[in-house]
């Protein structure tokens, strides 16, 4: 009963004043649309090393020594030790094979020779792609005989995670600074809300209102600014979503979780800013 | 029953009012006399807590003042009914809303609340207009609304302040036998005038009071 009058007013509220009310919605629209931009990207970014990552390989290169016993021998111990996902053999002359298919040469017509070592592409399982793992696991394939070098690009990956998460960071503080000021905007647009229903809130004050009863309407006033605040933003970063994926060819782009963060974000901005507001304002005298 | 026990209290301005005693029985009918500026207001400011003694204490229908806390407040008000000379009638809502508006803040029920406005709307004879909006009626008209307002809650206590200094002779007649009519039914009430001969007229109780003490 009491809920459904919060809810009426703050509907009231929204109607009253609409011309400041528009413009606070659309500065949080922007506000937001502008941190739905950045997680976008940082979250698209991270996914996609993900995928590197999980496709990148260990190669070990072996000793022309190696026999192809030798070589079968050094897979099977390869392969139990932990992490180890898969190891497919590449033979000196299936090596030579994908250089001719790749350079369009026969190594082995140019220099009388074939200098390509015999080689393991081995694969880690998921969740052995950390630094750490992937070092010991190379000191270990190292020390095995028959060995001579193993190559990986994790110093890359590192690079571009280090910006990733530098991006991300940035992302972060800009949704925080935009949320604070955000907070403000409400607040001060929730606060001429309440200056305009002086007289009302002092009789409802009078006549035995709660504090709690007072607010609520401003509460849902805040609710509804950050709601629509939010979903206007994500009209905004659809756009730039259907843009990116219609030119660049990116289909694979998630957006939707970033659209449920950056709507809840925005309401709990409009709770917040709102609540500020009307507890600035009550905590004065009953 | 309210009972004020050396109670004392300044405005930062100045004003105010200064050990007072103060006695008003269950069901009685007192009025308050005194100038501008007396204290009258100051009084009806302490019992509905919107100011605390200084010194002394009140006692208010079991509460006492030194020991309520402030959630307490809401509470209290709602049992004590208050009628002001300007209405404080809120002027975006007709008149069956602006007295379901003092039950809705209780949270009581529609159908309940839809009883009661019509009852006491009956009793202060505005059943009629009960779809005009304020400024739509006569002063005493108005002043009737808020007295609907006052005692949609049942309150022990109403609270009268100046509630016929903005109306003529013969709509400030009808609003005092309105109040002597709830009176009657066992709700005190405090009247808040400084028209000395309509008090004595009434025959009921009278404090005077001046300068923020109590004369007799």
């Amino acid at each position: 009963m009491s809920l459904w009058y919060g809810v009426r007013q703050g509907f009231s509220n929204l109607q009253r004043s609409r011309s400041s009310i528009w413009v606070s919605i659309f500065t949080i629209s922007l506000s937001l649309w502008l941190v739905g931009l950045f997680l976008i990207g940082a979250w698209n970014g991270w996914q996609v090393l993900q995928n590197l990552k999980d496709k990148l390989e260990l190669e070990v290169f072996l000793l022309d020594t190696v026999q192809t016993q030798e070589a079968y021998t050094l897979r099977k111990t390869i392969l139990q030790i932990p992490g180890i996902d898969s190891v497919k053999f590449v033979s000196k002359y299936a090596a030579m094979k994908k250089f001719e298919k790749e350079f369009g040469e026969n190594i082995e017509d140019v220099l009388g020779e074939n200098p390509l070592p015999a080689s393991f592409k081995i694969r880690l399982k998921k969740n052995y792609h950390s630094k750490e793992n992937v070092q010991k696991i190379v000191a270990r394939i190292k020390k095995l005989p028959g060995v001579e070098e193993v190559s990986y690009r994790y110093d890359l990956l590192k690079i571009i995670e280090k910006y990733l998460k530098i991006f991300f960071a940035v992302g972060v503080f800009l949704g925080i600074i935009i949320g604070f000021l955000s907070i403000l905007l409400i607040a001060n647009t929730v606060r001429m809300a309440i200056l305009s229903r002086r007289e009302e809130i002092k009789i409802m004050r009078l006549i035995g209102a709660t504090p709690e009863f007072i607010r609520r309407p401003f509460l849902v006033q805040g609710f509804l600014l950050g709601l629509l605040g939010g979903l206007i933003s994500i009209i905004f970063l659809a756009v730039i979503v259907w843009i990116v994926k219609r030119w660049l060819g990116l289909q694979m782009l998630n957006e939707k979780d970033i659209f449920g963060i950056v709507l809840f974000w925005g309401i709990i901005l409009g709770i917040l800013g709102s609540w500020r507001a009307t507890h600035l304002y009550l905590k004065e005298k009953i | 029953m309210i009972r004020f026990f050396n109670v004392t209290f300044n405005y930062q301005g100045g004003g105010g009012v200064e050990n007072i005693n103060l006695f008003v029985r269950n069901g009685e009918f007192v009025f308050l006399v005194g100038p501008s500026g007396a204290g009258k207001s100051t009084i009806f400011k302490l019992i509905y807590m919107e100011e605390f003694p200084e010194r002394g204490h009140i006692l208010l229908n079991g509460y006492n003042s030194q020991e309520i806390t402030k959630s307490d407040i809401p509470y209290i008000r709602r049992k004590i009914g208050m009628v002001f000379q300007d209405f404080k009638l809120l002027q975006d809502r007709n008149v069956y809303d602006n007295v379901a508006f003092a039950m809705e803040i209780t949270g009581a029920r529609r159908s309940s609340i839809n009883k009661r406005v019509l009852e006491v709307l009956r009793d202060v004879g505005l059943s009629h207009k009960k779809m005009k909006m304020p400024w739509e009626l006569s002063g005493g008209e108005q002043q009737r609304v808020a007295i609907a307002r006052a005692i949609a809650n049942d309150p022990f206590i109403i609270l009268a302040d100046e509630p016929t200094g903005n109306l003529d002779d013969e709509n400030r007649d009808e609003i005092l036998l309105l109040l002597k009519k709830i009176n009657n039914q066992g709700t005190s009430i405090i009247m808040a005038t400084h028209n000395f001969e309509m008090a004595k007229q009434s025959g009921y109780r009278i404090i005077r009071i001046e300068n923020g003490m109590i004369l007799s």
